[in-house]
């Protein structure tokens, strides 16, 4: 018993360092931006400014939740996609939620000119459609097991949208509309308010409710059909359960943030070597860590440059580096 | 546990894995003791593991019924079933390293609830369940990293730990050296004299020898015979089944079947 007493400590003593780092981190990301100056500004300097102060409060405070959101949401989807699909390589870009998120993002802007609201609705109701469809099609594949036929229809599903919106992108006014849509795949949060963050907000905390809730039960479903059957689960039901908030939650903040890629596949795999490879402790590190990834990209993205940098590109850039350093030291910090 | 009323009554169960397909079972009765140990024999693709599958409950019989404890699959409560039966299946590996009290923990599930995780008195459970399969020290190793018979004496642990009254098992022994074969045996051994009703497939009649109180020939779905290993591993019976002629010697009262170029 001492020898599991020591790595639960280890556990916590993880998951309170990655607390602390993101409440420092958010508490620096209200300070940092291009006003009062660009980079990192006084408190004295923004207290003392009104037009500051209803910056951080309009603008700033808003946008630190909604990337806190975007990065708990993918990363604990990532973290549900690749420990059901027992697939390392997973995250919601399989079962067609992104590329339907995207189709319908870009379908709003070819047909109704890109108007926020239709960009939005039209991103949700496509990734909802992509996971039904993956569902669906999957229950009418004869071949393989269970999680082996939602992989392939969801492949399928996923290559569908992204032959849509290739041909979408083809269709589109190359001088107003194709940019649009290219800016839209690249992600980012600048256009998050509080109105944007309160439509998320319900579906996005529920979501990441019942994932945190069920995260023990994860390890379980992802066992064979006959195996969790055989532990007392209902494999099928129970998997779409989870299958089904993982998709909520991506949908929710793909269509404000649009693609904002390699988030949901890095994080797992970082808060695996940290914690561990139980469902129980991969999931809330993923959480943590993916809320401060994102963060800190969104912090940079829009204090680097005068412009925006598109936030997608940065978590692609950062994220593939610190993978590839993480892949390349032996062992970091990890328990083995 | 009453030694004397069947733990597992099957009538004229009959299986296919699709309408129109073959037949993998075909209208087979047998009572299975409790308490006992049943080998299942037969060459590969003779229905074995079907049938481990139709008593799981996770396949439904064409016709004929099983009951299990009395009781048929649809009957059983939800939450009961887990603490019913519980299956070893054939390597098995957990998708990532879970380590292997993580692993063994697992057997915890059907005491838990939905939203439930394991709490003290289950961690409790699965170190009980490993030092019992006597590879308590190999707890925090993770599963992957562990030899074919450190795993599979770790997938009879985390049955162990599920504690169900009746045990299944596919192929227990297969893939594994003697030494290893000898600790999962007695490890069954011990399940039994505490009470457990284990149902195992083999393709080693001396395993079944060894350790069964009973051996249950299957062949092309069929059974073509059943009783105390003493009496249907002979040589007329073994040869019917495998197709193929077997040497039976009879050492120290216990059948031992050579195979032959």
């Amino acid at each position: 018993m001492a020898g599991k007493g020591r790595t639960d400590g280890a556990y916590r003593r993880l998951i309170l360092v990655l607390a602390v780092c993101l409440l420092v981190l958010t508490l620096f990301s209200i300070f940092i931006g291009r006003y009062p100056r660009a980079g990192l500004s006084s408190p004295r300097d923004v207290l003392g400014d009104d037009l500051a102060i209803r910056l951080v409060g309009s603008l700033r405070l808003p946008r630190i939740i909604a990337a806190c959101l975007l990065g708990a949401a993918l990363s604990a989807a990532g973290a549900v996609f690749q420990t059901l699909f027992r697939n390392p390589l997973v995250d919601s870009g399989f079962l067609g939620v992104s590329q339907g998120a995207a189709f319908g993002a870009s379908l709003a802007i070819v047909l109704f000119g890109g108007a926020a609201a239709s960009v939005q609705l039209g991103a949700a109701v496509f990734s909802l459609v992509g996971l039904a469809g993956s569902y669906i099609i999957s229950r009418r594949i004869r071949f393989g097991g269970s999680i082996l036929r939602l992989v392939l229809s969801g492949i399928i599903v996923a290559s569908l949208f992204s032959a849509g919106t290739g041909i979408l992108k083809y269709l589109a006014d190359p001088n107003k509309q194709l940019p649009d849509l290219t800016f839209w795949m690249l992600g980012g949060l600048w256009s998050s308010a509080w109105p944007d963050v309160i439509q998320i907000l319900p579906v996005t905390l529920i979501a990441l409710a019942v994932i945190y809730l069920m995260r023990w039960r994860l390890n379980l479903l992802a066992m064979r059909d006959e195996t969790a059957f055989s532990l007392g689960a209902s494999p099928r039901p129970e998997r779409l359960i989870l299958l089904l908030a993982a998709a909520a939650a991506t949908a929710a903040v793909v269509c404000k943030a649009g693609q904002v890629s390699w988030v949901g596949l890095i994080i797992p795999h970082i808060a695996r070597r940290l914690a561990g490879s139980d469902a129980q402790k991969t999931v809330p590190a993923s959480m943590l860590l993916g809320a401060f990834f994102v963060l800190a990209c969104d912090d940079i993205s829009r204090t680097l440059l005068s412009g925006e940098i598109p936030l997608g590109i940065l978590t692609s850039i950062i994220g593939t580096i610190v993978f590839l350093i993480l892949l390349m030291k032996e062992r970091p910090g990890a328990r083995r | 546990m009453s030694g004397t009323s069947p733990a597992i009554v099957l009538e004229g169960v009959s299986f296919a894995y699709a309408p129109g397909r073959p037949l993998v079972l075909r209208e087979v009765g047998y009572m299975f003791k409790a308490g006992a140990v049943t080998a299942l024999l037969g060459p590969n693709g003779s229905g074995k593991t079907t049938l481990l599958n139709l008593i799981l409950g996770w396949l439904r019989p064409g016709a004929g019924r099983i009951l299990v404890s009395g009781l048929s699959a649809r009957d059983c409560p939800r939450g009961e079933r887990g603490r019913r039966i519980g299956l070893v299946p054939q390597n098995e590996a957990p998708a990532f390293d879970l380590e292997l009290f993580e692993y063994v923990l697992l057997g915890r599930a059907p005491y838990l609830g939905l939203l439930e995780r394991p709490g003290e008195a289950d961690r409790e459970a699965a170190l009980a369940a490993l030092e019992k399969a006597g590879i308590a020290e190999l707890a925090e190793r993770p599963v992957r990293a562990l030899s074919g018979g450190e795993k599979q004496l770790g997938a009879i642990a985390r049955a162990v730990a599920q504690d169900p009254a009746i045990l299944l098992l596919d192929e227990p022994t297969s893939h594994l050296d003697l030494a290893n074969t000898r600790r999962v045996l007695r490890l069954l051994d011990a399940l039994r004299a505490g009470g457990k009703t284990i149902l195992l497939t083999t393709h080693d009649p001396n395993t079944a020898a060894a350790l069964a109180d009973e051996a249950v020939l299957l062949k092309s779905g069929r059974v073509i015979a059943a009783g105390p290993p003493a009496e249907v591993l002979n040589e007329g019976d073994l040869s019917r089944t495998y197709g193929v002629t077997l040497d039976v010697r009879m050492i120290d009262g216990r059948p031992v079947v050579l195979n032959r170029l």
